[in-house]
């Protein structure tokens, strides 16, 4: 594996970060100058991936829990501040959508949003969010490489990626056929990265509103009396305003 | 006109928890069992899936798995010199329906009762002298003993995978378990579930003041469970969505993910959904049960003769049941005669929050519907009541079950309850706010009881259930109590930091439907020892109709400290055991009167 001084010197560009010294990885050379990933080689996309996924994912790396010959290496030898340097790389944000989207494999489409209660696999998207935009320690799905979903897979199915504490990963990867895995692999594959998808919006402003200035709200001069207590806070007495148990009188 | 369809040897009236688990036991029997269920059958894929079932305003506030009360109800009023009206929205209680019951949409918490609860007359007044129980306390012995239940609740523990610390394995005390808990053969089949921080809080504060606290023994799993029916259970993903909810990540026990598939591909067993059972008919007798009368999906009725009738309905719709059929005979609370209806208890609950500064962060919605650490230095008869002039106790404890947006707005006293202030309020204390649960006993008095409503008619035109029911002073007392001792470990939870706040309220009276507080309802078809004081023997069966088993928490004489379904599992497997090792062998009474 080669590190392109040219490539790196690009990356910098686009990124604006630090390089690591010479002798380290650079991030850029596999996964792209903008994190965009390789999919000649099966190199995940990074570019907007969780912050605390990659924390953990180069820290199991580091203690080999997940396998790699790769980036065993390079996790291990990674310092404080080239470990910010490449989280900030990879925080950079998605540049351009991936290929047109192919057509939805409804077996795929079927595992990815409903699972399959046969076999015991519920739906990717419980956990990687609706269209696999991910969301924390759960990386997103759309939009990455795959070749590399699909050797994610095999490898939680062989057990050389151990980075689940639940189980729930290796479970569900177990579970899957290898015709599921790569149809999987190529259904989010297809779907638009996170912060890619046509139009890219940013959330409307939410409006200001009608909400009465101070001092002109007709807020009750006194706080009523609001006992605590039961799930989670509701009241305990049913002499409040909301009692309305069993009346004398005929209906 | 009825359709009369042939025999079978059993009916299950309800497929809920108890009647997977009696279906399962019966067909492994031999027997050929048609389960019938007034619900929807549905399974974890595809109905209990994401982003759906995170819906809170669908499944919490318009209850989307519960009993629809359009349809069926109950009639509440506090005591009998008022005319009870229909509970037209459940919000006190919420009882479920459809294939799986109440245990889809339960949290998981799973306790076992201790032997002071089974023997809870006898021991009162072998300690404290009658005095203590005062005119209108109707507590009572079980007829079983936690030694009888220990091995069903230990094989009903390793059906569901529960996570857990045992606290007494055999007699030798555990680190870091309940040390009150009645001996065990065995510890929990899995590891406790991690423990939250606001948990965390709670265990130093009450170790500080001397109590025990152990983790929460909990039926969603902390790592994956195959249970001895081969059914592999998966590890619970703290989402927050637990109780109301159903699962979606096969972590948490219900009849689907522990026992369902396996009855389902049993060739001896139907599942019939949509069902409503009208009554159990009875022969001329009246000694014993012929089957039941239920209609369709389609309206048509049907007659489905069965040998053997296991009703497993939710508490309330047992007791509803056996008085639409004229099974035993109904409780006057004036003359105290009859039983069926009697003995309705609840659960006492309250509780203290904790308003910390924003350094703390609880992050609420990380939860799981069982996971928090909890004390029972208060349960039961595990401390001294002589000076306290009341029965009974409660578990006290840090075990939230969720952050969700509409429901959870933690807001310190005097906060105006709506606009700008209130709002700022919320922001402000989301996640900065930890509640302590007091879960309370529940005693059994003269004057709660259940019965028909005279008025008020079901969708089919039957009578209603009519729920008469207020808190006991008995158990007012004992709330006032407990939950000031819950508001002393509030306390030591925040220490003398400047800017946090503890705010308590014990349970009062008048008990009101309209706020949820508990769906633990529990009495009605209680069992014991005593014909002439239970409905159904320490077996669960009638003992007025021998081929009738009303399985539930209806079973109940009176409620424990602790939540029930533990108690009921082990009750349903025990009548399992007594069913098809003696009744069958011999169909009578497995107790003579």
């Amino acid at each position: 594996m080669a590190i392109l001084a040219q490539t790196a010197a690009s990356a910098a560009e686009q990124s604006s970060v630090s390089l690591p010294p010479a002798g380290i990885t650079n991030c850029a050379a596999c996964h792209g100058n903008a994190g965009q990933g390789d999919p000649a080689h099966g190199y995940p996309r990074l570019a907007g991936q969780p912050r605390e996924y990659l924390l953990r994912q180069l820290a199991a790396f580091a203690e080999g829990r997940r396998k790699n010959a790769i980036m065993e290496p390079v996790a291990r030898a990674l310092k404080p501040d080239q470990l910010e340097d490449a989280l900030r790389f990879a925080a950079t944000p998605p540049s351009k959508p991936p290929g047109p989207a192919a057509k939805r494999d409804p077996t795929a489409e079927r595992l990815a949003t409903v699972g399959d209660d046969k076999r015991r696999i519920q739906a990717c998207n419980n956990c990687h969010g609706p269209d696999g935009v991910g969301e924390g320690a759960t990386p997103y799905l759309a939009g990455q490489i795959s070749q590399y979903l699909a050797s994610a897979l095999a490898s939680w199915k062989i057990g050389a990626r151990n980075t689940d504490p639940s189980g729930q990963m290796p479970a569900i990867a177990k579970a899957l056929s290898d015709a599921d895995i790569q149809a999987l692999a190529r259904y989010y594959a297809a779907l638009p990265a996170p912060g890619t998808a046509v139009g890219n919006v940013k959330p409307a402003p939410v409006p200001k509103g009608n909400a009465p200035a101070p001092g002109n709200s007709a807020r009750p001069s006194a706080a009523p009396k609001k006992p605590v207590g039961v799930e989670q806070g509701q009241p305990t007495e049913g002499s409040g305003v909301n009692s309305q148990g069993g009346q004398a009188r005929r209906p | 006109m009825a359709t009369r369809l042939p025999e079978v040897d059993a009916v299950l009236l309800g497929v809920g928890l108890v009647g997977t688990m009696l279906g399962r036991e019966l067909t492994r029997a031999g027997l050929k069992v048609v389960g019938l269920e007034r619900g929807d059958p549905r399974s974890t894929v595809p109905d209990f899936q994401s982003p759906q079932m995170h819906d809170e305003l669908r499944y919490s506030i318009h209850q989307g798995l519960m009993q629809d009360s359009a349809r069926e109800t109950v009639t509440f009023r506090n005591r009998d010199s008022e005319t009870a009206l229909p509970v037209r929205r459940f919000a006190s209680f919420l009882p479920g329906t459809g294939v799986g019951g109440a245990a889809v949409h339960w949290n998981g918490q799973t306790y076992r009762f201790q032997d002071s609860d089974f023997r809870m007359r006898s021991r009162v007044l072998e300690r404290y002298g009658a005095k203590i129980m005062g005119e209108d306390l109707r507590v009572q012995d079980w007829g079983v003993t936690a030694a009888d239940l220990e091995p069903h609740y230990d094989r009903f523990e390793y059906l569901l995978g529960t996570s857990g610390r045992a606290g007494n394995i055999g007699g030798a005390k555990q680190p870091g378990g309940n040390p009150f808990e009645d001996s065990r053969s065995r510890d929990y089949p899995t590891p406790p579930m991690k423990e939250p921080y606001g948990s965390a809080l709670f265990r130093r504060a009450a170790e500080s003041l001397g109590y025990h606290p152990f983790p929460q023994p909990s039926s969603n799993l902390s790592q994956p469970y195959t249970n001895p029916e081969g059914m592999e259970l998966k590890t619970c993903m703290f989402c927050g969505f637990c109780e109301r909810f159903a699962c979606e990540h096969y972590a948490k026990s219900s009849p689907q993910t522990i026992l369902l598939p396996k009855l389902l591909g049993d060739k001896r067993f139907t599942l019939r959904t949509r069902c409503q059972v009208l009554r159990i008919n009875l022969d001329s007798g009246r000694k014993q049960a012929t089957g039941v009368t239920y209609v369709d999906g389609a309206g048509r009725e049907f007659e489905q003769p069965a040998r053997l009738v296991i009703v497993g309905m939710f508490a309330l719709n047992n007791v509803r049941m056996l008085l639409l059929s004229g099974i035993g005979i109904a409780y006057d609370p004036q003359t105290e005669k009859g039983v069926v209806g009697r003995n309705y208890a609840y659960q006492t609950v309250s509780g203290a929050q904790v308003f910390f500064d924003e350094s703390v962060n609880i992050n609420p919605y990380m939860r799981s519907g069982a996971s928090g650490t909890v004390i029972a230095d208060f349960v039961s008869d595990n401390f001294d009541h002589g000076p306290l002039g009341f029965v009974g106790g409660a578990f006290i404890g840090e075990a939230m079950s969720h952050g969700r947006p509409i429901e959870f707005h933690p807001v310190p006293p005097g906060t105006p309850p709506w606009g700008l202030e209130w709002k700022r309020a919320v922001a402000r204390h989301y996640n900065h706010t930890s509640s302590l649960t007091v879960h309370g006993s529940s005693a059994a008095v003269r004057q709660n009881h259940l019965d028909l409503d005279p008025t008020y008619k079901d969708a089919w035109g039957l009578p209603l259930l009519r729920m008469t029911f207020d808190f006991p002073d008995n158990d007012v007392r004992m709330s006032a109590y407990l939950t000031q001792k819950a508001q002393d470990i509030a306390r030591a939870m925040i220490g003398g930091t400047a800017g946090r706040q503890v705010a308590a309220a014990p349970r009062k009276g008048p008990y009101t439907i309209t706020q949820y507080q508990t769906t633990h309802n529990t009495g009605g078809t209680i069992m014991g020892a005593d014909r002439s004081s239970s409905v159904v023997n320490p077996y669960l069966q009638s003992w007025d109709v021998h081929n009738v088993f009303v399985i539930g928490a209806s079973n109940f004489p009176q409620n424990a400290s602790y939540n029930p379904t533990g108690t009921v599992g082990a009750l349903a497997y025990r009548a399992a055991e007594a069913i098809v090792q003696r009744y069958l062998k011999s169909p009578g009474p497995l107790v003579q009167a």
